[in-house]
Order: C-alpha cells, then sequence, then structure tokens
C-alpha cells in the first residue's frame, strides 16, 4: 500500500469563520474516503484545499509524494493532477457531453476512443453528441464523473455529486460510481453530509465538525463506536438513556448492559447510547415489558416506536426490525437489548 | 449695460402705431395672442426682448428653444397643425426652405418698414433682424495682422497650405459659397472649393475652429464674428490671445449673413405676430437684441454695440444680400457634395 | 430521564429535466400581453414608417444618385470601421475590468465598481468637446475611437460583471483541475460563457455608434448619423436625409443579423448552483500596485478628462455663476423625466421578453428585435418621426410630458430588453407553471413570480435608461413640453452660446445625478453579498 494524499496541519480562515483548524489526512492507493459533516463544517473547504482552489494558512499537502502545498510551496491547481466533480457536476455549457469528456485530454487519434470508453463506463455510450441542457440531472452528474476520470487521474474528488439527484438514481448511481472507482483504481475523496451516503460508499470515513476532524474510521466501527454523542445522534438513529457506569457494566431503567473498550469504566451519571439494531423483540422472554406505539415502515426495514411499561420506567425507544415482521399498534412485546452499548460522560 | 425698459414709453408708441397700421385697422379689438416663438438665436436676448414686448402691449408670448434648422424641420412636419407662429432663426437658410415648402405667411411691409430692404426677403416673407459678418480670426502669435491674405480667394495658393481653417458645415460659410457661385460662377466657385479642402483644415464646428486658433494651433480660421465676441465676453479681451481681422476690401470674406423672422402661414394670430416682428425691428426691440447678443442691429437708428467694429464701417461685398436663385443654397450644398464635403 | 434522536435527512434532490416548449392553453399568451406588444411595435414602426414615407419623396432616381456615390461608400466604410473598432475595444476593456472586479483581490473593489460604471453617465457631446478643448490633438478616426470606447464600454461591462458574478465558480474550477491553467480556462471555458453577455453588450454599443451624432460632430469624423445631420441642417434636405436613414436601417439589419448568427441559437443555462461555494479570487500579489494605478490612470482618463474640463470651463470664464433655484428645477425636471422614460420602458421590455422567451415564434422574435432598429437611428428622425404622427393623429399629446417619455422609452427600450432577458432567460418556466397549476391567473403569475425574479434585471434596465433619458438631447429639443429644461438641454443651451462655464454646473449634475442609478445598480450586486468576507 502506498500513501497517495497527506495533508497535515491544514487551517483555514474567512475572516472570523476558522473553517479549518488543524485537519489532518491520510489516503492511501485505491481507498475512498467519505468526509461527512452538517453543512458549514468545512467539508468542502478541505476539498477545495486539497484541488488548490482555496489557499490554507497553513499545512502541508503531499500528492503522490510530491509536496503540492507548504510554507512557500503552492502548487496550482492545473498542476496537481486531481479530478474533480463538483456540487450538480457543472458541466461546460457550450460542450455537448463528448467534448466535456474530451476537455482534459490532449488531442489526438485516441481521444476519441478514450471519450467513447468513458461514455460506456458511465453508461450514456451514443449519447455524446448531446448538450448538457439536454441531458437529465443524472446523466449531467454521470459526464461530470467522466469527464474527471477520462485523464486517469490517480485522485478524484467529490463534491457533493449526488445532492441534486432524487432518492433512487442516488442510490442506484452510488453503487455505480463506487463500483467505477473501483475498477479503474483510482483513489477518491467524497465530500457529503449524507451519512447513508459516506457509510455505505467510503472505505473511510471522516466526520468534520466546526473545521475539525472529529472522528475518521472504517464505516463499521465509525457507527458502533461514534466518539462523541454528536457523532452517535449525526450518523444514526439512537437511543439515549441516562445511568451510570460501575465495572466495565452500564445500569440503566434498560438493565445492565455490556460497555463498549474505550469507554469510561467508572461513571457516576454518564449517557448510554443504544442503537435501534441492537433491541430486538419478542412475544415471549425477554427481560422488559412494553406496548407498540406505532410502526414505520420503510420497505427494507421498519422501524418500531415502543413504550415501557411504567415499571420499567416507561420511557420510549425504538427498534429496527425486518420488513417482514409485523408489529401493530399496542401490541405488547418483550424487549432485550443485545451487544455492548457505548457510554459518554455527562 | 442696458437697462431693459429704457425706451418703453417710446417704444410702446411705436408699437401702437404698427398695431393701428394695415390689416388691424378693420379688426374690432387687438389680436393678444398668446403667440408661440420658435427660437433659435440666443436665448436669453430673445426672453429680453419678449418681456419687453410684453410689457408694451400685453401680448404673452411662449418661447420654445432650439436649433434653429432642427426648428424648421419640426414646423415642416407639423404641417398646418403647428402650434408656432413666429420662427426665429440663426441663418436665412432655414427661413428659405420654409418659405420654399409655403409654410411663411407674407410680413405686413408695414412691420418691417424699419430694415433696409436688401436684408428682407424679396417676396416678403421673412426678414433679416441682426447681422454678422464672416471674418478671420488670427492668432497674433503666429501671424501679423499685415501678413493675412488679402482676400479668400488667395487661400487656394500652396503659400496657405496648412495655416487656415474653415467650417464647411455651417450655414455662413455656405452663404458665402452661394455668393461666390453668384459672383463667380459655378465652375470657378468648385475649383475655389476644391482648392482650400486641399489647402485648408475642416473643422466641424465654429467654435472648434476658433478654439484652435484661440491655442495657437492654426494662424487664423474663417468663422463668423459674433463666436469671437462671445469668447471676449466668456474670458474677457485681456485673456483673448486672438484677435479679428476685416478684409476691408468689399472681399467676399467679409460677408454679411443674417438671422432673421418669418410668420407661419398656419398662424391664427398674424396680427399679433406682425406686431411682434415690428417691435423686434424697431428701436427698442433691435436695442435689446443687439446689445445682448453681440450682433448688429439692422435697423439703421440703432447704434452698434459699442464692443463691435462700428457696422458703418464694415465693408461687405456687394450684391451678396439678395443671392437671387443661389439663395436657397442648394446650389452651394451641391457643390459641397461635388467636393467630398457632405 | 431519555432522549430519543433521529438522523438529519438528506436534502431531498430535484432531477432538472430538460426543457420542454408548452404548447398548452396560453399558446399565444394572455391577451393583456399580446396588448402590449402590439401597442409597443406599432410605436416602433411608426419612425421605420417615417422613414420610408420620407425617403420615398425622393423619388427613385434621385434616391439612386444619392445613394450610390462614393460620399456614401466612405461614409459606410467610416461608420462600420469605427462600430467595429470601438466594439472590440469596449468588449476587451470591459472584460478586463469587469474581470478584475468580480475575480481578483483587488482593493477597493466596490468602488471601482462604480467608478468602472460611471463614464457611462457623462453625456457624449459632453465627453466629446472635453476632449478636443483639453487635447486638440483628439479627433478623426482614433480619437473617436478612443472618446467613444470610454464613453460606451460600460454597456459591456455590466452584463459581464454581473455574468462573472453569477457564473459558477466550478466551471473554471473543473477546468483547471484538468490541467488548464488560469488563462487557457478563461479563453476555453469563462469567455464561452461570457458569450451572451459579451455579445449583448456589444451589439448595444454598436446600435448606440450608429446613431451617435454629439461626439462625431466634435471630433470631426463623418458617419452616417453624422450626413444624415448635414442633410437636414446644412441642405435642409429632410428626404435626403431620410433616404441616407433607410441606409442606416439596412445597415442596422444586417448588424442584427450578424449577431444573431454569431450568438447562434444554443440555450447557455448555466444557474447558479445551490452550493454557496466563493470562488478564491486571484491573487494579485504584488501586481496589485500597478493594477490599482492602470485603472486610476484609467478613471482619470474617462472621467478625469470631463470632468477636469468643466472644472477648467468655470475657472476660465466669467459666464460662472449657481442658480440653485433654476438648478434644482431643471434637476426636477430631468429626474422626473428620467425615472418616467425608464419606468415606461422597463413595462415593455418585460412585456416583450416574456413574450419572447415564453411564446416564441418568428413574430415575437421580430417584435423584440424591432426596438434595436430604433435604438441605431439617430434621435432627430425618430423626434421628427414622432412629430408627423403627434400632429396628425394624437395632437393633443403633442408637446407633452406624456409623448416625451414614450418617445423615450421607444429610443431606449433595448437598454432594459437587455438585461432583462438576461435574468428571465435563467427563470426556469416550471415556476411560473407552478403557479398556473395553483389556479393562478397570467397577471397574478407576473405579479407575483416572474416580476419579483426578474429584478435584478429589471433594476439594471431601469438604471441604464434612466441614465440615458437624462442624457437625452436631440428628441428632448424636438418633443419636449415648451419651456420645459432638462439638464442636458441647459448644457446645451450654454455651450452653444459660448457661455462654457455657466453650463459646467448642470453638466456636473447631470453626471452626478447619473450616478444615482448606478450607484443604486451596483449596490444591489454589492447587496447580495458577492463581495462577501474579503
Amino acid at each position: 500500500m502506498t500513501t497517495k494524499l497527506k495533508a497535515t496541519g491544514l487551517s483555514k480562515s474567512f475572516g472570523e469563520l476558522r473553517a479549518l483548524d488543524s485537519v489532518d489526512l491520510h489516503l492511501e492507493q485505491g481507498d475512498l474516503l467519505a468526509v461527512l459533516g452538517a453543512s458549514g463544517c468545512g467539508k468542502t473547504t478541505l476539498l477545495r484545499c486539497i484541488a488548490g482552489f482555496e489557499t490554507p494558512d497553513t499545512g502541508r499537502i503531499e500528492i503522490d509524494r510530491t509536496v503540492v502545498f507548504d510554507r512557500g510551496v503552492n502548487r496550482p491547481a492545473e498542476q496537481r493532477k486531481v479530478g474533480y466533480v463538483p456540487q450538480g457536476g457543472v458541466l461546460f455549457p457550450h460542450l455537448s457531453a463528448a467534448r466535456n469528456i474530451g476537455f482534459g485530454l490532449k488531442r489526438g487519434a485516441a481521444t476519441r476512443a478514450r471519450v467513447e470508453e468513458m461514455l460506456a463506463l458511465v453508461g450514456m455510450a451514443g449519447l455524446g453528441a448531446r448538450m448538457p441542457h439536454e441531458l437529465s440531472g443524472g446523466q449531467q452528474q454521470r459526464v461530470a464523473l467522466a469527464r474527471a476520470l477520462a485523464p486517469a487521474p490517480s485522485l478524484v474528488l467529490l463534491d457533493e455529486p449526488f445532492s441534486a439527484l432524487d432518492a433512487g438514481l442516488r442510490v442506484t448511481l452510488r453503487e455505480e460510481v463506487t463500483a467505477m472507482l473501483k475498477s479503474v483504481g483510482a483513489s477518491a475523496i467524497i465530500v457529503t453530509h449524507d451519512q447513508e451516503e459516506a457509510l455505505s460508499m467510503a472505505d473511510h470515513v471522516m466526520v468534520m465538525r466546526d473545521g475539525v476532524c472529529v472522528q475518521l474510521d472504517d464505516p463499521v466501527s465509525l457507527y458502533r463506536y461514534p466518539s462523541d454523542l454528536n457523532v452517535a445522534t449525526f450518523l444514526g438513529d439512537a437511543t439515549l438513556v441516562e445511568g451510570s457506569v460501575c465495572n466495565d457494566v452500564a445500569n440503566c431503567p434498560l438493565g445492565a448492559l455490556r460497555v463498549a473498550d474505550g469507554c469510561p469504566r467508572e461513571c457516576k451519571r454518564c449517557m448510554i447510547m443504544i442503537r435501534p439494531e441492537q433491541i430486538t423483540l419478542g412475544r415471549s422472554g425477554g427481560g422488559l415489558r412494553g406496548r407498540v406505539e406505532k410502526t414505520v415502515f420503510y420497505g427494507h426495514d421498519a422501524m418500531v416506536h415502543l413504550r415501557l411499561d411504567d415499571e420499567f420506567g416507561g420511557m420510549r425507544l425504538k427498534a429496527r426490525v425486518s420488513s417482514l415482521e409485523a408489529w401493530l399498534p399496542d401490541e405488547r412485546v418483550e424487549i432485550d437489548v443485545t451487544g455492548e452499548v457505548m457510554v459518554y460522560d455527562h | 449695460m442696458f437697462t431693459p425698459l429704457r425706451h418703453a414709453a417710446g417704444a410702446a408708441a411705436a408699437l401702437v402705431m404698427a398695431l393701428g397700421l394695415g390689416m388691424s385697422a378693420s379688426a374690432q379689438e387687438a389680436d393678444l395672442g398668446p403667440i408661440t416663438l420658435y427660437n433659435g438665436q440666443h436665448k436669453d436676448a430673445t426672453i429680453a426682448l419678449i418681456e419687453a414686448f410684453t410689457a408694451a402691449t400685453g401680448v404673452e408670448v411662449i418661447e420654445r428653444d432650439g436649433a434653429s434648422p432642427e426648428l424648421a424641420h419640426q414646423i415642416v412636419e407639423e404641417g398646418a397643425r403647428s402650434p408656432a407662429d413666429l420662427i426665429y432663426t440663426e441663418d436665412a437658410s432655414p427661413l428659405y426652405m420654409l418659405a420654399g415648402a409655403g409654410l411663411l405667411a407674407p410680413i405686413d411691409p408695414d412691420a418691417i418698414a424699419a430694415i433696409p430692404a436688401e436684408y428682407r426677403d424679396a417676396g416678403g416673407l421673412w426678414t433679416g433682424v441682426l447681422a454678422r459678418s464672416r471674418v478671420v480670426v488670427y492668432n497674433p502669435g503666429l501671424i501679423a495682422e499685415s501678413d493675412l491674405p488679402a482676400s479668400i480667394h488667395d487661400l487656394v495658393s500652396p503659400e496657405w497650405q496648412d495655416r487656415f481653417a474653415f467650417v464647411p458645415t455651417s450655414g455662413a460659410f455656405q452663404a458665402q459659397l452661394s455668393a461666390m457661385i453668384k459672383i463667380d460662377g459655378r465652375d470657378a466657385a468648385l475649383a475655389w472649393l476644391r482648392g482650400i479642402t486641399e489647402t485648408g483644415t475642416v473643422y466641424g464646428k465654429n467654435s472648434l475652429a476658433l478654439d484652435a486658433v484661440e491655442r495657437g494651433e492654426i494662424p487664423f480660421a474663417l468663422i463668423n464674428n459674433y463666436y469671437w465676441d462671445g469668447m471676449v465676453r466668456e474670458r474677457g479681451i485681456e485673456n483673448v490671445a486672438s484677435r479679428l481681422h476685416f478684409f476691408g476690401t468689399h472681399d467676399l470674406g467679409e460677408m454679411l449673413s443674417v438671422a432673421g423672422m418669418g410668420i407661419l402661414a398656419s398662424s391664427t394670430h398674424q396680427e399679433a405676430a406682425n406686431a411682434f416682428i415690428a417691435f423686434a425691428t424697431g428701436v427698442e426691440g433691435q436695442t435689446i437684441l443687439a446689445d445682448m447678443s453681440n450682433q448688429y442691429p439692422l435697423n439703421p437708428e440703432v447704434a452698434t454695440p459699442p464692443t463691435l467694429k462700428p457696422f458703418s464701417e464694415l465693408t461687405p461685398p456687394s450684391g451678396t444680400l439678395d443671392l437671387g436663385e443661389f439663395s436657397d443654397g442648394a446650389a452651394a450644398v451641391e457643390l459641397l457634395e461635388e467636393a467630398g464635403l457632405l | 430521564m431519555t432522549v430519543t434522536t433521529t438522523p438529519s435527512t438528506p436534502a431531498t434532490g430535484r432531477d432538472r429535466q430538460p426543457p420542454r416548449r408548452s404548447h398548452g392553453a396560453h399558446r399565444h399568451g394572455p391577451v393583456l400581453l399580446l396588448l402590449a406588444v402590439a401597442v409597443v411595435t406599432v410605436v416602433s414602426v411608426l419612425p421605420v414608417l417615417y422613414v420610408v414615407m420620407r425617403a420615398w419623396e425622393v423619388g427613385w432616381s434621385t434616391a439612386a444618385g444619392l445613394v450610390f456615390r462614393p460620399r456614401v461608400w466612405r461614409l459606410l466604410v467610416n461608420t462600420l470601421s469605427i462600430a467595429a473598432t470601438v466594439g472590440v475595444l469596449a468588449t476587451v476593456v470591459a472584460t478586463t475590468g469587469a474581470w478584475l472586479v468580480e475575480r481578483t483581490d483587488l482593493p477597493g473593489r466596490r468602488l471601482w465598481n462604480v467608478l468602472l460604471t460611471l463614464p457611462y453617465a457623462v453625456p457624449a457631446f459632453v465627453a466629446g468637446y472635453s476632449w478636443v478643448s483639453l487635447f486638440p490633438k483628439v479627433s478623426g478616426f482614433w480619437g473617436a475611437v478612443l472618446v467613444l470606447t470610454l464613453s460606451y464600454y460600460p454597456l459591456v461591462y455590466l452584463p459581464v460583471a454581473a455574468a462573472l458574478r453569477n457564473m459558477d465558480p466550478a466551471l473554471e474550477e473543473v477546468s483547471r483541475s484538468l490541467g488548464f491553467g488560469r488563462r487557457r480556462s478563461f479563453v476555453q471555458v469563462i469567455l464561452p460563457s461570457l458569450r451572451p453577455a459579451l455579445l449583448g453588450g456589444a451589439l448595444l454599443v454598436v446600435l448606440h455608434l450608429l446613431a451617435e451624432f454629439g461626439t462625431f460632430a466634435f471630433l470631426n469624423y463623418a458617419t452616417f448619423t453624422t450626413a444624415i445631420f448635414d442633410q437636414y441642417t446644412v441642405a435642409f434636405n429632410g428626404a435626403a436625409a431620410a433616404m441616407l436613414a433607410l441606409v442606416l436601417l439596412v445597415l442596422c439589419v444586417a448588424v442584427l443579423a450578424l449577431e444573431m448568427l454569431v450568438r447562434g441559437f444554443a440555450r447557455y443555462d448555466t444557474i447558479r448552483r445551490g452550493g454557496n461555494v466563493r470562488a478564491e479570487r486571484v491573487r494579485l500579489g504584488r501586481a496589485a500596485p500597478f493594477v490599482t494605478l492602470g485603472l486610476v490612470a484609467f478613471s482619470l482618463v474617462a472621467l478625469g478628462v470631463p470632468f477636469g474640463s468643466l472644472i477648467y470651463w468655470l475657472s476660465i470664464g466669467r459666464s460662472a455663476s449657481l442658480p440653485v433655484a433654476e438648478l434644482l428645477r431643471t434637476l426636477t425636471a430631468t429626474a422626473g423625466l428620467g425615472i418616467g422614460g425608464a419606468v415606461v420602458a422597463v413595462f415593455f421590455a418585460l412585456m416583450l421578453v416574456i413574450y419572447a422567451l415564453r411564446y416564441g415564434g418568428i413574430g415575437a422574435l421580430l417584435a423584440d428585435r424591432l426596438p434595436y432598429m430604433i435604438h441605431a437611428m439617430p434621435g432627430l428622425v425618430v423626434g421628427l418621426a414622432f412629430v408627423f404622427f403627434a400632429v396628425r393623429f394624437a395632437m393633443p399629446l403633442y408637446q407633452s410630458a406624456a409623448l416625451l417619455i414614450a418617445a423615450y422609452a421607444i429610443l431606449f427600450l433595448p437598454l432594459a430588453q437587455a438585461p432583462i432577458r438576461g435574468v428571465l432567460a435563467q427563470i426556469p418556466r416550471d415556476l411560473e407553471e407552478v403557479a398556473q397549476s395553483m389556479g393562478r391567473g397570467p397577471l397574478a403569475i407576473l405579479w407575483r413570480i416572474t416580476l419579483p425574479l426578474a429584478l435584478p434585471g429589471v433594476g439594471a434596465g431601469f438604471a441604464l435608461v434612466c441614465m440615458k433619458v437624462m442624457n437625452e438631447l436631440t428628441a428632448t429639443l424636438v418633443l419636449r413640453p415648451t419651456g420645459v429644461e432638462t439638464l442636458a438641454t441647459m448644457v446645451w443651451e450654454h455651450t452653444t452660446n459660448a457661455r462654457y462655464a455657466a453650463s459646467a454646473p448642470y453638466a456636473m449634475l447631470l453626471i452626478l445625478i447619473s450616478g444615482v442609478p448606478v450607484y443604486l445598480l451596483t449596490m444591489r450586486s454589492a447587496m447580495r453579498g458577492d463581495e462577501g468576507a474579503t
């Protein structure tokens, strides 16, 4: 494994606003990194600093072991050989799809073949003559990706590439793009505010907040072991319960639960985070009892909203269940919590 | 210098006479207007004239300013429904056009009796009011007055190459050319025009030609006296480098041109309009106009403004006041077009 | 106690469909729209009709003799060469200025934005005389090129600056990520995207030049329009003047056709995307002082010369005075006419543009282009045409403010059409359809949807027309209500009588009052926050 991109101590301020605050980043060859955060967290600024569209105040950036930014060094964007897919694609409005894709290629006999190849790769063979305004949003996005990939850059940066698309198209394109990037062996950074997108596409996810990198991990670890409450709730549904920890065991109205590694071992008052997937429902034999309030059906799964009986504290919980199971309102349920839980100082 | 109502009493008397004469004699009551004057001449002088006229007669005059040629074309387009009763123009040429188009009414001869016949339209359709003289303006720093050409005819000589300016598109130059056609014949005039086009420098406006002489960019220029007089008034003679030269030999270069007035045929206030012309050509009106605009009064009873060379000392060429068949300027325009100047 | 949270939901996206042309119920547009377009078309046709009618009087053989002679050929060459040269130079100057203000970290950009727009507020006849009186060498072809480029480049500057401001920075960024430097990205990506703005502005410059008279008269350069004036004022031949005006109209049609050819029929809609990313401005670095110096020198030339000569007039003239009451009265009349003309022009421009964009067709195209032809006609011809028709068919309106305002609107309609078109072309049709589906009538849609969205273009059009109306002289002299003076007529009045010092306060006031629309125009863009945290 070789290092593709290494950024250290990147900071950038816009007046009073600190958009980037000592951000470090490391990307291996062939990796797909998602930078996840709410809007205004600095993720786009990070991307633009790497691309060379924005000049960091301090820090150092290496691409393929070449320093492109450091004190006294600032390679212009055009020399960084980084593919870029801006928000919404942004095709050159005066050029056809094919000429958009061929824009970054050296003029020559091979160009045409390469453009055809890229059109085929993004599933748009035969549509090269179309002008941008004759393409749908999804098609524009594909052309934008093809344009970025055509000169075979070793690093591709994608800024919220799917945000303007409808849900169905987003999911399809997400998978296709991941596959395309992997098939050409490109390393990529994708900036997004959509946790599902980040978790499903990336090898690693970096969560940013207020210009700071809060956590960098693989998707599974990130979802299961968020470093703080904010990350936890940002990444997905969670039930938060107040309780205490003693000897790696969390005590709360849901019973005594096993605490994950790295959490406080002793704590008088703390927050316990439980994912809806950790809550299992049954018709008998659970440790807790409650009543179904409603079930929200999502197709691939369903979310059951519960209320525990008063003897268990009367609190509300959410449980993710298979969409094949049917839980009706007012139905009595037996409830269990499985796996380790995360605990945070209160 | 001038107090507007100095001659008020006398003028009023003259006016009552003018009104009493001619066609108004049969009218039951005097025509009190109001009348509308399209004015292409010096605005302040015209307004002073109007105020004095209204004070003397009670007839209200509505004044509308514009450039003379534009006003004349406007009257052509307005036709029979023109709001104007009178037009007062910088040069005679707009009046010739209007007369030719049948848009002017004959003026009561008594109203313009004070103006010598040579300064009036032969058909009685318009009258001259004020006169300007063609002159040479020169810069004494570049050329001595004694070295100036003896006649504008000499200007075609290579001796004057690039040493003088002229303004072929000005109405006065065109009148000068018409006079030359009448006196020297068409061919000679064309040869002269082509000659000075070679030797002289063309300017688009009289004021620009004067400025060029004043700044010493060119030794002399053919213009009208009042441009220089206006500059002297604006800056003071001590701040003006250039001077005027009159040929003093009845040369064409000293030709007179007139600003004139006419009454519209469509006017329903002929009587009041005639009264206005009578006032403008009378002693009081002429004094106001001449003093305020630095032009020569055509009424012989009125003295030349003190800043000007006395009218009686001018030596205009003879036979150039009535240009006969060339008076409408068409032949001159033709020559200008032939010489590629228009 | 416990809390249950849900993750923040992803923003719902919208997939932009390719545009489509409606074949629905309102194919021909609502009655009011049609009526407005019909009115403006009829009134715009009048000057053309007048010219044809007057030219007809010449008779065929005289007309041929008048048109096919060496002088006309020379006028044609003169007119076309100056129009082309000034068109190109104005485009270069304007694009450079707009790029510096919108894309670099030039200090004091807001101020420069105003200063670079202001030369348009200097009346051409003031600029012309200023140059000649301070620098007599400035004359002929290159003199006219210099003075007119400096007077008219803002017509290109304004739309290009707006286009640069609204352009998605990602366009350039993508190009650079593909290995092209700033310079090549500018040529290959930015410039093509600016094409509609550049062409629209250059077209207005060329049409202005065709109609220009004052500057050419001072700078001693003959064009079709100066020849038309010569025919009126020297030859007193209205028919011959109309004949030449007819040739000018043919020339104008050729220019319009050329512009359409170059512009092509392609749609460029670079709608700015949601991401509120600002492009990093190009750092001028060590070049900044030199660039600033260059701009200072440029402004000194463009604005300093007219102001300088006004001050010179004041200092040497004895007619200098400050008639406050007269100034105020003239100012009020000027502002009133300016605002009136601008309101009427903007209203009809809006109707024309909506009709052309939404209902299409060859008729709409012609109605949309007709005012451009009037724009290229000398003010005197249009003024006389209005005299002719008003006296015959609308005598009560003759020499009324209403007629003058109508003439202004017709003369300067394209100045409002261009910016309004720029904005309306980018408003998705869907928005109006949504409103329609909610049961709103066409008027309500216009008032509540289209107009508010078109406001930036309406504002720009208003400012441009307002400025030009306040500067207008020739048609004003012919059509104004008797006794009404504007700042421009007062300047003219005093300068024709060599009272230059007396004219200076009016000329200065005229430039300053024109600065108000310029200020509003530039403040509006600043208010949109485009100057940002810089």
